[in-house]
C-alpha cells in the first residue's frame, strides 16, 4: 500500500513533525511511505527520518534555489493564500503559490492512503484529492483551539474525509459530535515512539527542562513566574528550555527581571531532544492548551516524571497525577511552583513517579501505535468496499 | 553487533566504569577509536582505567571487541563534572552519549582556570562566584578587567576559601566609554569562564541584566557577558538618557 503523508513543513523541529517522521517510519515497515513537506527552508530535516521512507518538498523557500524559480513565484510567494482560510494558524506561511503547487499536488496525487497533519491540509485533501485515495485528516491541535470561521470549513469538509485521527479522547468526543450523520469515522490514536534502547536519566541533576517553540502558547512566561519561586527555595535547581521562537526576547528580558539569569538557560533548538530530557529530574509543561503533549511521552519513557499544568488536552489524557507525574490547575503559578518544590525536596517520591512513567510509556510504543493505523486502514478499506 | 551499557561513567581517576544492559560476547577489553588510531585498554570486571592511554585531544567512540558500545545513560552528571573539575590535571576526560545512543569520550587538553558558577549584577558592583578548577591557584586577590582596545584597566578583589571564589567588581570605573567597549576578565591571572555546565555556546543561552553609570549627559550601560569561547567578559555601552535600560 503507498501511503503519502502530507505535512506542512518537515525542515523544522517540534512534537508534530517528530510524530510524523515516527509513524511514518513505523509505517514504513509494512507500506511504502512518503513524506511530502509543502515547504523546504533546509538542505536535509533538522530531526532524523528513517532512510525507508522518501522526503519531497513543494515549495523550495531555500535563498540558493531562488535562481531556478520560474516566472511568476516570488510575486505568488508574496501573495496570500485563497486555498488556506485566513483563521488557519499557520496562515501567514501559505501562499498565492503554495496554494497553486498544492492544488496540482493533491489533484495529481497517486497513493493508496493520503494523511494530512493539519487544519488547513485537511480541508484541502478533502476538497482536492482524486476519489480513489482514502483521506485521513489528523488533528494535532485540539478541537477548542480552532477558531469560528475554519470551524465552518472544517464542518463543510471534514465529511468527506474517510477518517478523522484524534491524538486524545476528549477530541475525539468533539469530532465524533460534529461528524454525526456523514460516514467519516473518527479514531483516536496518540503519537507513537520508537522502538529500542533509549537515553535514562538517573535523576541525579537539579535540572528542570522544558521543551517547545518559544510562543505564547507554550506559556513560558508562567513557567518563568513558577520558576522564579522555585529559586528563592531552591537556588541550586536550573531550568533548560529547549526551542526558539518570536517570544525569544521577551522571555529573556522577563527572565532577568525575575532574577533568575543564574538559574535558566534558553538552550536554543536541539536534535537530541530525548537526551537532554535523560539529563534532567523534572519535565514541565506550562502550556496554555497542548495537542497532545509529545515531550510528556518521551519524558515518561527517559524515566523523567512531568509536572504539568491541566490545560486542553494531552496532558490531562496522558499524565495520571500522583502516579507519573503531577498535574496543577491551570494557571496556578503558586501550585506550579508547590508541585516542583514537592519532588525537589523528596527524591523517593520522584524515582516511584519516574517508574510509573517508564510503564505509561510504554502505551505509546511505535509498534502499537503502527498496529493501530493498520487496523484502521483494513477498517477503512472494508467500509468502502461495504 | 552492539554491545548495551545501562551505565557508563568516568571517576574522577578516569576510570570508566560500565554496567552492561547486554553485554558483548568478550568483555575483556574495551577499544576507543578515533580517525584510525585505536587504543586498547582491559576491562577489569566493570571498570577500565583510562588514565594511562595516551588518547590525543578529541572524541573517541568505545567499542567491546568489535561491538560499539551503545548506552542509555547521559554518561554524567553535572555535580559529577564539578567534581572532576576540583581536582588538578591538564588532560580533562568526559564520558557522555552520542545522538546515536553511542558512547563517547571526549578528551581536552585543559589549563588551570577559574569556573564562573554565578553572577550577581549589584548596582554598585558586579559580584562573581566560582570555584577554582583543575588545580588553578591564583597569583594575587585581585580580579582585572582590561579594556581591548587600549589596555586600560579596573581592579577588583577576590577572597578565596578552600577552592570557591568570591570577587567583586566595581561598575563606576566603566564609564570610560565613548561609545562601545569591551572588557576581559583575569582572576589572579587566571581565565575567567564557565566551561563545566554542559551549555556551549552560552552567549546566546545566558544573559544578566545590566547595571548603568549615570554620566551628565548620557549614561553607560555595563553587563557581563559570554564570548564565543565561554569566557566571562564585561561590555560596557553608552547609551543616551533618553534611552532607559
Amino acid at each position: 500500500m503507498k501511503i503519502s503523508i502530507l505535512i506542512m513543513n518537515a525542515y523544522g523541529m517540534g512534537g508534530t513533525i517528530r510524530a510524523t517522521f515516527n509513524l511514518a517510519d513505523e509505517l514504513s515497515r509494512r507500506h511504502e511511505v512518503e513524506v511530502v513537506s509543502v515547504f523546504r527552508h533546509r538542505d536535509t530535516p533538522f530531526l532524523p527520518l528513517s532512510d525507508r521512507v522518501t522526503l519531497s518538498s513543494l515549495v523550495d523557500l531555500r535563498p540558493e534555489t531562488r535562481k531556478w524559480w520560474r516566472f511568476g513565484v516570488a510575486s505568488r510567494l508574496k501573495k496570500p493564500s485563497t486555498l488556506m482560510h485566513p483563521e488557519e494558524r499557520a496562515y501567514d506561511n501559505f501562499s498565492a503559490e503554495s496554494d497553486r503547487v498544492l492544488t496540482r499536488h493533491l489533484t495529481d496525487l497517486r497513493a493508496d492512503v493520503l494523511v494530512t497533519t493539519r487544519a488547513g491540509l485537511n480541508i484541502a485533501a478533502a476538497r482536492l484529492a482524486p476519489a480513489g485515495v482514502t483521506l485521513i485528516g489528523q488533528e494535532h491541535l485540539h478541537f477548542g483551539a480552532h477558531k469560528p470561521g475554519i470551524l465552518e470549513e472544517i464542518r463543510a469538509w471534514y465529511p468527506k474525509l474517510d477518517a478523522v485521527v484524534t491524538l486524545t479522547d476528549a477530541d475525539h468526543a468533539a469530532y465524533a459530535q460534529m461528524l454525526e450523520g456523514s460516514p467519516t469515522r473518527v479514531y483516536t490514536i496518540g503519537n507513537g515512539l520508537p522502538d529500542g534502547p533509549r537515553p535514562q536519566s538517573r535523576l541525579d541533576n537539579r535540572v528542570v527542562i522544558a521543551a517547545g517553540r518559544l510562543v505564547r502558547v507554550k506559556g513560558y512566561d508562567r513557567l518563568l513566574d513558577a520558576f522564579a519561586k522555585v529559586a528563592e527555595k531552591r537556588p541550586d535547581w536550573k531550568l533548560r528550555i529547549y526551542g526558539q521562537g518570536t517570544q525569544a526576547d521577551k522571555l529573556g528580558r522577563r527572565a532577568r527581571r525575575l532574577n533568575l539569569h543564574n538559574n535558566v538557560a534558553f538552550m536554543g533548538p536541539t536534535n537530541d531532544i530525548e537526551g537532554e530530557l535523560a539529563k534532567a529530574s523534572i519535565h514541565v509543561i506550562t502550556s496554555r492548551f497542548e495537542g497532545f503533549g509529545m515531550t510528556i511521552v518521551e519524558a515518561f519513557a527517559a524515566g523523567v516524571p512531568v509536572v504539568s499544568f491541566d490545560c486542553p488536552q494531552g496532558p490531562p489524557e496522558i499524565i495520571t497525577s500522583g502516579e507519573d507525574g503531577l498535574l496543577v490547575p491551570d494557571g496556578d503559578i503558586d501550585a506550579f511552583a508547590d508541585a516542583l518544590l514537592s519532588l525537589m525536596d523528596d527524591p523517593e517520591e520522584l524515582r516511584r513517579l519516574a517508574e510509573n512513567g517508564r510503564r505509561t510509556a510504554l502505551r505509546y510504543r511505535s509498534s502499537e501505535v503502527g498496529d493501530r493505523w493498520d487496523e484502521m486502514f483494513a477498517d477503512l478499506r472494508h467500509a468502502r468496499t461495504a | 553487533m552492539a554491545a548495551l551499557a545501562a551505565s557508563a561513567r568516568l571517576d574522577a581517576d578516569d576510570v570508566l566504569r560500565i554496567r552492561w544492559a547486554e553485554p558483548p560476547v568478550d568483555a575483556t577489553t574495551l577499544t576507543l577509536r578515533r580517525e584510525g588510531t585505536t587504543h586498547t585498554v582491559g576491562l577489569d570486571g566493570e571498570a577500565a582505567d583510562l588514565s594511562r592511554l595516551d588518547l590525543t585531544p578529541g572524541t573517541w567512540s568505545v567499542h567491546a571487541a568489535d561491538a560499539e558500545i551503545i548506552t542509555t545513560d547521559p554518561g554524567f552528571s553535572l555535580d559529577g563534572l564539578v567534581e572532576y573539575a576540583r581536582r588538578a590535571r591538564r588532560r580533562a576526560l568526559r564520558a557522555f552519549r552520542a545522538r546515536s545512543g553511542g558512547l563517547r569520550v571526549d578528551v581536552r587538553a585543559v589549563e588551570p582556570y577559574a569556573e564562573v558558577t554565578a553572577v550577581h549584577p549589584g548596582e554598585e558592583k558586579l559580584t562573581l562566584e566560582g570555584f577554582l578548577a583543575y588545580g588553578a591557584n591564583p597569583d594575587s586577590a585581585e580580579i582585572v578587567a582590561t579594556r581591548r582596545k587600549t589596555a586600560q584597566r579596573v581592579t577588583g578583589t577576590v577572597s578565596v576559601t578552600g577552592d570557591h571564589w568570591h570577587a567583586e567588581i566595581p561598575i563606576a570605573p566603566f564609564a570610560v566609554e565613548t561609545e562601545r567597549g569591551f572588557w576581559d576578565l583575569r582572576l589572579g591571572g587566571l581565565t575567567v569562564a564557565t566551561w563545566i555546565d554542559d551549555i556551549p555556546d552560552k552567549k546566546n543561552k545566558v544573559r544578566f541584566p545590566a547595571r548603568h553609570v549615570a554620566r551628565e549627559t548620557d549614561r553607560v550601560r555595563v553587563r557581563a557577558y559570554y564570548t564565543d569561547k565561554d569566557q566571562l567578559a564585561i561590555a560596557a555601552t553608552v547609551v543616551p538618557n533618553a534611552e532607559a535600560s
